[in-house]
């Protein structure tokens, strides 16, 4: 890797820590949902400053430039955190039919209270 | 003996008076409840001048997560049977006591009104025709059973059902799915023949890019549940 491209890596890396850091700061996202994009922003930083690490795994998988091995390395990372957001995406989707539907029959029994046939069928036990 | 019909509706606006009117008629000795999928027309208007329960939905959830929420009724009230009865107008409430017959006579834990047993009234479109012919024809292959309509909303379950799915139901095209679960945990499917009915107005949930997606999505669904632990 030549050093205009590192230099233009550090800039957005600063760039999007700047950005997630502003983000958290001013309440807008949750801590939790910002740490995988600044961890994928760090270890992303990591590989560019030592490219010794890139050159092992370049050997390693047989890849023939530093700089395709850091974007596919890039492009794994950031699989795995919209991944992890297709996870979280589902688990809010029960809750929230969760809900919506203990919303709806607490509704009904605030407007109708129990139904008749109900009451009769207890009062017969 | 407590019955309850539940009625999914999503701007029924249109159908429901006449569902609701004939359900009264033909089937008095079933309470029912109408699942309000976030209508935006006069759906509950229309159900509440009629005297007729309504649940609700504050957002739109799907056929899956209406019906979960009339079971979670039923289950929360007691009753020892329930069945849907969908609000768009096809499912004839006229089949309800001989379904509720085949239900205790047989010993039962599930009746679907199927279209396909004696092939008469509404068969839905040539392409559908084939999914569910599809559908069927992969069911028998995972459970050994045959199911001739497993798309059929039309389906009464008993006091066990009701429990089961009250705490889960597929949340989207519920149908087919929850047969196979059903069949895959030994329990008893059955069905009786029924004519539907066109519908009489609105519109389907399923258009016809969605019945590609609908094929694949509820194939996985089915070949997933095959895989899941008993």
């Amino acid at each position: 890797m030549n050093t205009r491209l590192k230099i233009f890596l550090f800039a957005i890396y600063a760039l999007v820590f700047l950005f997630l850091f502003l983000k958290m700061r001013a309440h807008r996202s949750e801590i939790k949902y910002i740490l995988p994009w600044l961890f994928l922003d760090l270890v992303l930083a990591v590989i560019t400053a030592f490219p010794a690490i890139l050159n092992f795994f370049c050997t390693l998988f047989g890849i023939e430039t530093p700089s395709n091995m850091l974007f596919f390395f890039g492009l794994i990372l950031l699989s795995a955190v919209v991944f992890s957001l297709t996870l979280a995406l589902s688990r809010q989707n029960a809750q929230i039919r969760e809900l919506t539907q203990r919303l709806a029959l607490w509704e009904d029994r605030e407007r109708e209270g129990a139904p008749e046939k109900n009451e009769q069928a207890g009062r017969e036990e | 003996m407590k019955g309850l019909v539940i009625v999914p509706a999503y701007n029924e606006g249109g159908n429901i008076a006449r569902i609701l009117t004939a359900l009264r008629q033909t089937a008095p000795e079933f309470d029912c409840i109408v699942v309000n999928d976030g209508s935006s027309d006069d759906t509950v208007a229309i159900c509440r001048a009629q005297g007729c329960r309504v649940l609700t939905l504050a957002v739109n959830l799907g056929i899956g997560g209406a019906m979960q929420t009339g079971y979670r009724y039923a289950a929360q009230n007691g009753y020892d049977v329930a069945v849907q009865v969908d609000g768009d107008g096809q499912h004839d409430p006229a089949y309800l006591a001989a379904m509720l017959e085949k239900l205790t006579a047989q010993d039962a834990d599930m009746v679907i009104g199927s279209r396909f047993l004696e092939g008469e009234g509404y068969q839905s479109t040539r392409l559908r025709r084939w999914g569910i012919r599809y559908f069927s024809f992969l069911i028998r292959l995972l459970t050994g059973k045959t199911v001739t309509d497993p798309t059929s909303g039309y389906r009464m379950v008993q006091k066990e059902l009701i429990e089961t799915f009250a705490a889960d139901y597929p949340p989207d095209y519920p149908e087919p799915e929850s047969v196979v679960s059903l069949l895959r945990h030994g329990r008893k499917v059955v069905e009786i023949p029924v004519q539907m009915r066109a519908r009489a107005g609105g519109s389907s949930s399923i258009g016809a890019y969605a019945s590609l997606y609908y094929t694949i999505k509820v194939s996985f669904a089915i070949l997933l549940e095959e895989l899941r632990k008993k």
